[in-house]
Parts: C-alpha cells; structure tokens; sequence
C-alpha cells in the first residue's frame, strides 16, 4: 500500500486523476475525469481500484514564488523547481509562480540543452501542465531580455514569439496579488 | 494585463528588503519598480534598505555617462506612490562610512528594529 | 519565527555575515546551494562564522542545511558543525510553512 498525501479543499479530480495515473500506472481512459472536488475523491478512487491511504495534511499552504536567477547560469531556477516540486507532493499548492529579472529566461522556448542535460525551462512548463499551476513572466523584465509572446512579437515588429508553454505575460500586479494572498512567498534568486 | 482590483486582506503588509548596489545589476532597478507597483496598487508596503543596498540611496548620482536611469531619483518617487514607510539599516551605512547626509529618503534603524520589521512581515521580496 | 536562507558561499561573499547580523533568537537558517559551505566545521580566519553560529545557537537559533546541495559538493555531515542540521527539500518546505515569512539572502 502507497501512501500519499492529498490536499482535500483544493486539489480536483483531474490532479487526483493525473496523481494516480503517475503513481499507480492506471490506463486514463479507465477512469472518467470531471471536476469534483474532496467528497467525491474517496469514491473516485475506489472506482479506479487504486489502493491509497489518504491523509489530509494539517497545514496546507498557498506558496508564491518569485524566481529572479535564470536556467543554467546560476542553481537559482533549478532551486526554485525543486521546491515548488516538493511543496506539491507535501499536499500544499502554489498560488503563483512570478518570473522576474534574469528569471524569465526560464520562460524562453528558445533555450535549447544537449540530450543528456535536462532544460530547465522545460522542466517547469511540464510542472505548470501537470499541476495547472498559475505561471506570470513580467512583462517589463521578459521584453527587455527577449522573452516575448506572440502578441507582443508582433507589436514590436519580431519575427515571432519565445515564450514557453503554460505561462502568461503580465505586469507586477500579479507579484503584489500573489504577496497579499499566499500564504508564504519564498524569493529564489 | 493586470487584473484591475485585487484582494486586500487587511493585516497583510509586504516589505520589500533591497541588499544590492545600483547600476552593476538590474536587481536594484527591478526591486524598486516592484515596491513602486506595490504602492499603485495600495498594498501596505515596506522598504527596507541594507547591506549594498544602501548604496542606492546615496546622492547625488549621476548616471548619465553609463546610460542607466537615476536609481536614486527614481527611489524619491516612492512616496508618490503611497510608499512612505522607507527604512535604512543604521549598520549598513556605518559600515561604508555613510551618514545620514549622504542619503537622499527614508528613517535610519538600528539591528532590533530591522529585526522587528522582518519579524512582523507576513511577505517579503527580497531584491 | 522567520526562516533565513543563504545561497552564497561564505568564503567569496558576505552574505552569510548579513544575514546572521539580523537573525533572531527563534529564527531558522538554511543553507542551501553555495551557501552550504559556511557550515564547514575547521574554517578559520575571516571566512569563519562558527563562532557567531554557536553563539546563536545556544541563544535558539536553528540551524540547517540542505542535503542535495551537500551532496554535490562532496560535504561530508563530519565536516560539518554538529549545530547543522540536515534536511531534504520536504523539510525545506515544512521550514517555510512553520516560518512567519521568509527572507532569502543571495
């Protein structure tokens, strides 16, 4: 028997469903994937037989996090990724990821790793895929160091936008919305 | 775009901590544009000067020749932006010689009030 | 209770020394990437916070490093300060979740 913790108020079926597939190996099209919520998890997992002991945790929190160091150069992304991996697997969720300063060339879709090296900016678009998470690039610091989304390529006349999967280009607000309403901010840089 | 109103929980204040030298790295730039947008959008904001950072204070700058923005003049915006409560770590400026004449803004600390300024933060940005 | 965090090695940097200068009788210290190098056990001269760790410690301070990271450097738990404890990035997030707030020194 596995046991893994499981945040009840916020994690939906479809992080539930995707948790166990990883997990337990399950076909998906065993299972059908709706949004419900914690009430139904229970029964949703005795329908896909999959052995779990839920335990809620005690303290689940709401983190932000601010990654300021770029992929590659410094462990400062790579940092970042680690602990926003381990505060989900604890049960715990992000309430935003901001990218800023030298940290939004995590969101560039042009950085490019050898075959035997892992690209961090991979890494976190399929971290942002797989827990839905809300990821924002500013949009000040990724114009100035070239990490563009379509749109703002071709309001500047570029030949084409960079930036990665699952992330959204947006202004500061979103950093100050993110202090006032996690309930941790952690600072990576 | 920025989400035009957002949720402010009442209690809630975010210090901003600044521990870098101007010009060298854009840290010290971003970090202030940041505490500016904390106080556009009416968050209780704190700004806390220290180690290198204090360095950003220091007038008169002129950065003119090395094509950068005044790191200093754009600081003295802060208030116009609701940001009033601007803190300088006394150490700090001890340690590089400096005095209160040398700076251009904020309230001179000393370690025990840096202390309870972090320890009462509930969010900190550290630039 | 705050949690502090160094990323800078405490040989080419001061960072560790800015950051030990303002933390509190509760607080927590990680030492993470670089960082975990200011928790050598026989570092001597300018370089050396053991003194000023200890002295913090007795007074409540906690006290932590990071595993991976000193896995990777090669740091051996007998090089290091007993004070030190060693934690995995699970207890790294538990760490901030106890924490009031957090500040990174970098």
């Amino acid at each position: 028997m596995a046991n893994y913790c499981i945040k009840s108020d916020t994690m939906t079926q479809r992080g539930a469903h995707e948790f166990c597939l990883q997990n337990e190996g399950l076909n998906a099209n065993s299972v059908s994937c709706q949004t419900i919520f914690y009430q139904n998890l229970l029964e949703y997992l005795q329908l896909a037989s999959v052995k779990l002991l839920i335990k809620q945790i005690a303290n689940p929190m709401n983190f932000a996090l601010l990654i300021l160091g770029p992929p590659y150069s410094t462990q400062a992304s790579a940092s970042a990724l680690r602990f926003a991996r381990a505060a989900l697997n604890g049960g715990h969720s992000i309430y935003r990821l901001f990218f800023y300063h030298d940290g939004v060339h995590n969101a560039s879709a042009m950085v490019t790793t050898p075959q035997d090296e892992s690209s961090l900016p991979q890494q976190w678009s399929e971290l942002i895929e797989q827990h839905q998470l809300d990821s924002v690039v500013c949009i000040a610091a990724a114009t100035r160091r070239g990490v563009l989304n379509e749109q703002e390529a071709k309001r500047f006349g570029k030949t084409g936008g960079n930036l990665s999967p699952g992330h959204e280009v947006s202004g500061l607000g979103q950093l100050v919305d993110a202090s006032l309403n996690a309930d941790r901010v952690m600072t990576f840089g | 775009m920025d989400k035009p109103a957002i949720e402010k929980p009442e209690d809630r204040a975010i210090l901003l901590v600044f521990r870098h030298a101007p010009y060298g790295n854009a840290l010290a730039r971003e970090g202030l544009e940041a505490a500016l947008a904390c106080g556009a959008m009416g968050a209780t904001t704190n700004v806390l000067y220290i180690n290198e950072g204090v360095w950003q204070l220091v007038e008169p700058q002129d950065s003119h020749a090395i094509d950068c923005k005044n790191q200093a003049a754009m600081a003295s915006a802060l208030p116009l932006y609701g940001v009033e409560a601007i803190w300088i770590d006394e150490d700090s400026l001890k340690q590089r010689n400096l005095t209160s004449t040398d700076i251009n803004a904020g309230k001179i600390i000393d370690r025990t009030q840096v202390q309870a300024l972090l320890a009462t933060s509930q969010a900190i940005l550290s630039f | 209770m705050l949690l502090h965090t160094v990323n800078k090695s405490a040989f080419n940097s001061g960072t560790l020394g800015d950051c030990l200068r303002v933390v509190a009788e509760n607080d927590a210290v990680l030492l993470f990437e670089n960082g975990v190098y200011g928790a050598l056990d026989n570092s001597h001269g300018k370089f050396s916070h053991r003194e000023h760790i200890q002295k913090l410690s007795a007074s409540g301070t906690r006290f932590y490093i990071l595993q991976a990271d000193c896995e990777a450097r090669g740091l051996d738990a007998s090089a290091l300060l007993p004070i030190f404890t060693m934690i995995n990035d699970a207890d790294f997030v538990t760490l901030a979740v106890e924490a009031s707030a957090i500040q990174s020194w970098y």
